[in-house]
């Protein structure tokens, strides 16, 4: 079956299949999205305006039968750090997409009429645009109920609630997990707010069955499936750790290491980390129902997932990361797993990303709007979000919107985008990664973390600031490879120790290509990608002066290790200048 | 006296305790005493060790401890790492 790129016109509400030429055919995931966004988008363009795209694409191998494959990529020039932006997520839609012979959807222009919205339906053979009608205005939890109602069970949903609706920074694009939760979100960077700019309300995809993806060498690629499929389930942290205890077991461990961001960033440890972690998460699976070990698409065999019931084991939520568990958790000082359970909830709903979101309410306590701790008044002040009342557009833009708003100086942000669960106080080298990332701070830019506390993939003194330049874009390069098969970069941890894991990981994208890729054009295509990125940012205005971290960093001390980030530019500045 | 805090298998050595509470034993130490030598106190093998912090610093087993350090100690099955990687601190 040919692959092919669609083209969905808002302007005109045309949809035109087009030819996937020789260079697009082998990119895929983040690498295929952001060629697309460098080659068509005008760096200097408004990133809501009709300038601006949108497009999405699943990665080299998703759609085949490789493991924890069924990525989408989503990129546009993001509306919150003004860069070039992807962002990432599992859920059931990319498979579908990938399965029905689609490489990219790129999505352009703006809707003529205001405020209507439309759905982008795909089946085999067809795509057509169709009026939302009554699912404009909903949450993603209705959105998705209806749609299933309407158009099958098992349909594949990338929505955008009303966060997206209303063109607010800090919204995301939801992807349907197997049971229709909309909890998978490429969250980061504004692009729900680049859909909803569009009036484009959902995707919907409808596909059964394995499909037809072409393989260009069968036998290379059931090799390298196999080798992979071993090494993940070799390594005890994707056969062990995630699955027991998901992402959220770093919440004691960064806690321990001094790293947790606590009191929006003005301490590195928790009194309540105990209460938000893993370890309760598991311990809820078994006394209230609900699951770890959940996978958020089929053929995941890591299964970070996991679903967080009520206390009356009723479904809450899924997934709670670690990075929304440490965002409403320590980084507000809550100290309740179920008031941020709740606010998970509504980040899912209303469509927005959890990460900024806890930065923003933390940055709102930091203000004094309600005080630090009070898990109740955060659960009102991000429901006004949803309502699209004053302060709820306020707090709905974001980390550096509010810090703004309120005359904040301590805002965690670097171009924009808050800052993630890791301190780089603390953590020096996630530090390097965060200012010089491509997308404003972004722990998936780099895994410098999997170094320093996990202890992937090489050695690192994480409170020394040599040599942490090279060791960025190492990672950097490493990474934006994985985002481009499909692959989830939970992968990354067998793949960088294990090097059979990692021979398989690259036979089975050369198995789809065809293309005969060795360890070292992995490392050039990584740099040639993002070279491509860093490119499109100088062209939208970037200098190295905004590969900086946050000024008070730089001098308020950070207990307990009290020390301030001291990383020189010059370190910073080395990242991508060779 | 020093303060051990144990996580995952680790907190059944600990009556009463619970997940989601913070789980920690207050110990008497002698001098010359390391983490191993408390760790094999606390009956805790150390193939059966996965992360080690002594004062909010990733650590080997050798250190010497003196009196108010804080150690925590997380069990392999909490491990999400390749321990020979890591740097650790070392006296
Ligand atoms: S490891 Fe987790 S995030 Fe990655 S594909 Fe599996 S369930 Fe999804």
């Amino acid at each position: 079956m040919g692959k092919f790129i669609l083209r969905v016109n808002m302007s005109d509400l045309s949809v035109k299949k087009e030819d996937v030429s020789e260079k697009y055919r082998v990119l895929g995931g983040r690498a295929l999205t952001s060629t697309i966004v460098a080659a068509e988008v005008k760096p200097t363009c408004h990133p809501l305006g009709p300038h601006n795209k949108l497009v999405f694409a699943p990665g080299i191998v998703t759609g085949t039968t490789a493991p924890s494959s069924g990525r989408l990529s989503v990129g546009a020039k993001s509306p919150l750090t003004g860069t070039i932006k992807e962002a990432n997520a599992g859920g059931i839609p990319a498979q579908k997409i990938a399965r029905l012979g689609i490489h990219a959807i790129i999505v352009e222009g703006l809707q003529k009429e205001k405020g209507k919205f439309y759905i982008l339906k795909l089946a085999q053979g067809t795509a057509v645009l169709e009026e939302a009608g009554q699912l404009t205005g909903k949450g993603m939890y209705e959105t998705n109920k209806l749609i299933w109602q309407k158009y099958g069970e098992d349909i594949g949903i990338i929505g955008i609630g009303p966060a997206g609706e209303m063109k607010m920074l800090n919204a995301g694009v939801s992807c349907n997990d197997p049971e229709n939760g909309p909890g998978r979100y490429a969250g980061r960077g504004g692009l729900g707010a680049v859909m909803g700019s569009k009036g484009l309300k959902a995707i919907i995809v409808e596909q059964k069955g394995p499909g037809d993806v072409a393989i260009a060498n069968p036998d290379l690629f059931k090799q390298g499936q196999q080798k992979l499929a071993k090494g993940l389930a070799d390594h005890a942290v994707t056969s062990q750790a995630l699955p027991t205890y998901g992402t959220a077991v770093l919440v004691n461990i960064l806690n321990e290491a001094g790293g947790l961001p606590t009191r929006n960033f003005s301490a590195g440890k928790f009194e309540g980390a105990s209460k938000t972690g893993g370890e309760v998460i598991n311990e809820w699976a078994k006394t209230r129902g609900g699951k770890v070990g959940h996978a958020c698409h089929h053929g995941c065999v890591i299964k970070c997932s996991n679903v967080v019931n009520h206390p009356d084991g009723t479904y809450h939520v899924s997934p709670l990361e670690y990075e929304t568990a440490w965002a409403f958790g320590a980084n507000c000082e809550i100290d309740n797993l179920d008031d941020i359970a709740e606010l998970n909830r509504i980040c899912n709903d209303v469509g927005l990303d959890t990460i900024d979101s806890g930065g923003t309410i933390g940055v709102a306590m930091e203000a004094g709007i309600i005080p630090f701790g009070d898990g109740k008044k955060a659960i009102e002040l991000l429901n006004e979000v949803g309502k699209g009342s004053p302060i709820g557009r306020i707090i709905g833009n974001g980390t550096a919107f509010t810090g703004k708003a309120f005359g904040v100086v301590r805002v965690p942000v670097v171009k924009g985008q808050s800052i993630p669960a890791y301190e780089p106080r603390a953590v020096k080298g996630i530090g390097v990664t965060f200012a010089t990332a491509t997308m404003g701070a972004d722990h998936t830019a780099g895994y410098t973390i999997a170094t320093e506390i996990l202890s992937v993939g090489g050695k690192a003194d994480p409170l020394a600031a040599a040599e942490k330049g090279a060791l960025a874009r190492g990672f950097q390069t490493a990474t934006i490879f994985i985002d481009s098969t499909g692959y989830c970069l939970f992968i990354a941890f067998a793949v960088l120790d294990l090097p059979d894991a990692f021979q398989g990981m690259l036979d089975t994208v050369n198995g789809v290509l065809g293309t005969g890729y060795t360890a070292e054009d992995f490392n050039c295509l990584g740099a040639e990608w993002l070279t491509l990125e860093r490119k499109f940012n100088e062209a939208a205005g970037f200098t190295k002066a905004d590969d900086r971290l946050p000024e008070f960093m730089y001098y308020e001390k950070l207990p307990p290790h009290n020390h301030v980030y001291d990383v020189p530019d010059e370190v910073l500045d080395s990242v991508h200048s060779s | 006296m020093i303060t051990v805090f144990l996580y995952g298998k680790f907190r059944d050595k600990v009556a009463g305790s619970a997940v989601g509470k913070e789980c920690f034993l207050e110990m008497e130490i002698n001098e010359g005493d390391t983490i191993a030598s408390v760790m094999e106190r606390l009956d805790i093998a150390p193939d059966d060790v996965a992360h080690i912090f002594l004062n909010y610093q990733y650590s080997t087993a050798n250190r010497k401890l003196h009196h108010g350090d804080r150690l925590a100690i997380f069990p392999i099955e909490m491990s999400v790492l390749y321990r020979q990687y890591f740097v650790k601190y070392n006296d």
